[in-house]
């Protein structure tokens, strides 16, 4: 195959509150027609498993059942249940899923369930059962906002791979995976200028999520606050710099964003540790070398 | 494992390219998308001018304001229709194309065009400076090449509304 014969696919869906961007090369338009079409489709599988909105989601079920039975869920859910645990239990409860109640009365999510939540509950009441079942210790609510978009970029780079595309990249609001043979040019957004773009790597493969408050960012009790929440803490972030965490994975790199957007450098050493590189945008200096976790 | 020692990501620490305060990109054509959601049909154009009345239900309905009067739809050969769509926001100005099967369900849903534009000067003045001497011309000019986005994109809550429009505008003037 010679390049000269080389397609390429650009398409954008709104999937996962977002737009979602699927870049694909190969030989044979009709394939990568076919090889796109369904990386959108196992993403939006993603969005109807683990979307907060969804009451018949996985997660809709959990935080509606799961205080009171244990509630089987799909092998997919139960990965992202697990990753997330690992990501909690390293980083002493900084990251946890169980932010959904402070994000609801945040008004970052919607109101989703009737009944008094349990203040107190953490990560480690979401007990991971044998046979896919997810019982909660407490009444909580669960959100995968944090890690879930990583997931389905993560599917939908394993569908464009195994419908034969030779290169590609996937991007879920700024939660992007690519491979191939192609260094792929990554911009990233000014931390507090959004409609600035700045040059910032080339990408051959692998992922880089980024996290930042840009267009979540709320005034709450006099400060300004994002829509990520300390799990030891239970506050939202008053970030005012955006983090970048490249990985092997998109799933990894999208969790430990949130980890750097909540404890900056303090997080770098135990993002290096897990697997990921850390970088930080200063609002005032951008341009300053990204600091990784060295 | 070490990003850089596999060569998985090469920063642009060299490249002081221009930052740029808009950006653009332009997914499919109207007949891309006309056949990326009804392959190998025809198409027949039936725009739709939507009375005062018509508006008036269809915002009553859908809490969604209704801006442009004509509404760009076609006839797909193999049944269904073919709308063409526009929503803006602060900062950004989607086109979007949406299928529609002929019992008024959504087939399928495609962005066309996605543009993004800031019309700000850069208010930071130092910041502004680390740009002095680095470039030729205006640093603010528009970079064309910019594809990729690490960092959020705006909120797709204006598409959710015009979708929501748009099945409005079926339901009482196409039906």
């Amino acid at each position: 195959m010679s390049d000269t014969q080389t397609v390429t696919l650009r398409r954008a869906r709104p999937l996962l509150g977002t737009l979602v961007e699927v870049t694909a090369h190969g030989a044979c338009r009709a394939h990568l027609t076919q090889a796109v079409n369904a990386a959108f489709d196992t993403v939006a599988s993603v969005q109807r498993l683990m979307s907060f909105h969804e009451a018949a989601s996985d997660v809709g079920r959990m935080n509606r059942l799961a205080h009171r039975v244990a509630v089987r869920v799909h092998p997919w859910t139960w990965q992202v249940l697990h990753a997330a645990q690992r990501l909690s239990r390293a980083s002493a409860g900084v990251f946890d899923v169980t932010v959904g109640g402070e994000l609801m009365r945040l008004g970052y999510l919607p109101a989703a369930v009737r009944g008094n939540l349990d203040r107190r509950a953490r990560w480690a009441d979401v007990r991971l059962l044998p046979g896919r079942r997810v019982r909660f210790a407490r009444r909580l609510l669960i959100d995968l906002g944090g890690i879930a978009k990583g997931f389905a970029v993560d599917r939908a780079v394993e569908c464009l791979r195994a419908s034969g595309a030779s290169a590609g990249l996937v991007n879920a609001g700024g939660d992007l995976r690519g491979f191939g043979a192609v260094p792929w040019r990554i911009h990233l957004r000014h931390p507090t200028q959004p409609g600035l773009l700045l040059p910032f790597a080339d990408l051959a493969s692998g992922a880089l999520a980024t996290s930042a408050g840009y267009f979540s960012r709320r005034v709450r009790d006099g400060a300004e606050r994002t829509s990520i929440i300390d799990g030891q803490r239970r506050v939202a972030s008053d970030a005012t710099f955006s983090a970048s965490v490249a990985a092997s994975n998109c799933m990894l790199a999208d969790g430990l964003t949130k980890l750097v957007v909540l404890r900056g450098h303090r997080a770098c050493g135990l993002v290096r540790r897990l697997g990921g590189r850390a970088f930080i945008l200063k609002a005032d200096d951008p341009y300053a070398k990204p600091v990784s976790g060295a | 494992m070490d990003v850089f020692n596999n060569w998985l990501l090469v920063p642009v620490a060299a490249v002081i390219a221009a930052p740029a305060c808009s950006y653009a990109t332009q997914y499919l054509t109207l007949e891309q998308a006309q056949q990326a959601i009804f392959p190998g049909a025809d198409f027949t154009p039936a725009f739709v001018t939507i009375s005062d009345a018509q508006r008036t239900e269809i915002e009553r309905r859908t809490g969604v304001n209704v801006r442009v009067r004509e509404q760009r739809v076609w006839r797909a050969s193999t049944g269904g229709l073919f709308v063409v769509d526009e929503v803006i926001g602060k900062h950004e100005l989607i086109t979007y194309a949406v299928g529609l099967n002929s019992d008024g369900g959504v087939r399928q849903l495609e962005i066309m065009d996605y543009r993004e534009s800031y019309g700000y000067e850069i208010r930071n003045a130092a910041w502004r400076r680390q740009f002095i001497g680095k470039h030729d011309g205006d640093p603010l000019k528009l970079d064309l090449d910019i594809k990729n986005i690490g960092g959020a994109t705006l909120s797709c809550r204006h598409i959710a509304e015009g979708v929501r429009r748009v099945l409005a505008v079926y339901d009482v003037t196409l039906r």
